[in-house]
């Protein structure tokens, strides 16, 4: 079995994860938390999902059966319990250069393996700059306040249809 | 009655396809609607309607000399008449996009609500042409700076060609909650009201790899009822059917150069 970057500090069997991500988030652990459904339990790498967290929020997310990271790590671990669970912590700057697997969001894991929707609302609220599906809010928001900005596009486009009209032979005035 | 509205977005992947058959599907059941594939060159609707083995298309009908007739290249679809257009490239060759205008002049006669499948480019006189007959235009975005960018010069380019807007819908939208923010302050720059925020949905990819419109594949998904909310905020003008007629074939498009 492929060692994980940090020190174990907890190995257990749960029946579902929400208390284990609930656990994690409450402490704010930053380190790697290694997961194996009930049906495998024979703790290889084939059957165990890595998820790395920093400040108690997932941020990286492999599966060892699949090979596959990110949100089809997780989909890849969608299984009944029980589940093994240990939990390997690091330091913050550990988590993303060693960890396996590729980003997710920090909701995902609560969204898609338990069906505890508080945890999720719970999680987002811990992450609420960490939200890769629409990660240009800000600046889409930044865009529409900038006026003159927005007026000039405007403006060019105007200028650029009006010459295309006569390029192309449109009426524009129709 | 009759109205038509050019579905337009300047840039592709905002879902188009998928958002013109849902308004359809949704006017539907107040309207005649009839649904075109006016994007010639990238044809996909006939996927999405479940149209792709059709023998006779839009492109049976834009060469020189056609056989076909306009009831032979229209399918009853899903309570809409739907127009799909070919993928064949030299189909697509052959075709004069400007016979469109006759297409959907003969179209007017017998409907209430036209739909055009529009381009999401503006590259091209065929490719602007849906927008330069359309009465107005519905434009489907997404919350993104490129892509809200791009609704702004499809706006000016269908102002300036005398087609206004007749709402903006945005599509495939990852949080609905946080959108709300941008809304409002989009809707400062664009001449119509916003129609609606239309959820990111696995029931649309579904419908789409099923090749069903997604009002038909899953009525009930958050993203239908959000097309239907927005359908029903588009109020529909009584455009005339023989005004709208001979708009279409008096539309001053003069041949390539």
């Amino acid at each position: 079995m492929t060692a994980l970057p940090g020190d174990l500090v907890r190995a257990r069997v749960v029946e579902d994860l929400d208390r284990v991500l609930g656990a994690v988030l409450d402490r704010g652990f930053t380190g790697h938390v290694a997961i194996e459904p009930g049906d495998t339990l024979l703790f290889d790498d084939d059957g165990r999902a890595i998820l790395a967290l920093a400040d108690g929020l997932p941020r990286y997310a492999y599966h060892a059966g699949v090979d596959r990271g990110g949100p089809a790590a997780l989909d890849a671990l969608v299984s009944a319990g029980p589940y093994r669970v240990e939990c390997y912590a690091c330091p913050r700057t550990v988590v993303g250069d060693r960890s396996p697997g590729a980003p997710v969001d920090p909701a995902a894991p609560a969204q898609r393996l338990t069906d505890n929707d508080a945890l999720v609302r719970r999680t987002r609220a811990a992450a609420p700059d960490a939200d890769p599906a629409d990660p240009d809010i800000d600046a889409v928001e930044a865009f529409l306040e900038d006026e003159e900005t927005v007026e000039a596009i405007r403006e060019r486009a105007r200028e650029e249809a009006s010459r295309r009209a006569a390029d192309w032979g449109l009426d524009a005035t129709d | 009655m009759v109205e038509a509205f050019a579905v337009a977005s300047g840039k592709g992947g905002t879902g188009k396809t998928t958002a013109t058959l849902a308004l359809g599907m949704a006017l539907a059941a107040d309207y005649d609607v009839t649904v075109v594939d006016a994007d010639t060159g990238m044809a996909n609707l006939l996927f999405h309607a479940g149209l792709a083995d059709v023998d006779v298309t839009l492109h049976d009908l834009l060469v020189a000399d056609a056989d076909a007739t306009v009831a032979d290249a229209t399918y009853d679809r899903h309570g809409m008449r739907v127009v799909p257009c070919g993928t064949d490239l030299s189909a697509f060759a052959a075709a004069d996009p400007t016979r469109l205008r006759e297409v959907v002049a003969t179209l007017a006669a017998d409907t209430d609500v036209i739909l055009l499948d529009s381009p999401a480019t503006l590259e091209s006189r065929s490719a602007v042409l849906p927008l330069v007959l359309a009465d107005r235009t519905v434009l489907v975005l997404q919350p993104t700076v490129p892509a809200i960018s791009d609704g702004l010069k499809v706006q000016e380019y269908a102002t300036t060609y005398g087609t206004d807007v007749a709402g903006v819908l945005f599509n495939k939208v990852h949080d609905p909650a946080h959108v709300d923010r941008i809304t409002e302050k989009a809707g400062r720059y664009f001449d119509g009201p916003i129609l609606g925020t239309v959820p990111e949905d696995e029931a649309a990819r579904d419908a789409r790899r099923d090749g069903d419109p997604l009002l038909a594949a899953a009525p009930e998904s958050d993203a239908a009822r959000a097309f239907r909310a927005a359908a029903a905020d588009l109020s529909i003008t009584d455009g005339g059917a023989d005004a709208v007629a001979d708009r279409f074939r008096s539309a001053v498009i003069p041949d390539e150069p």
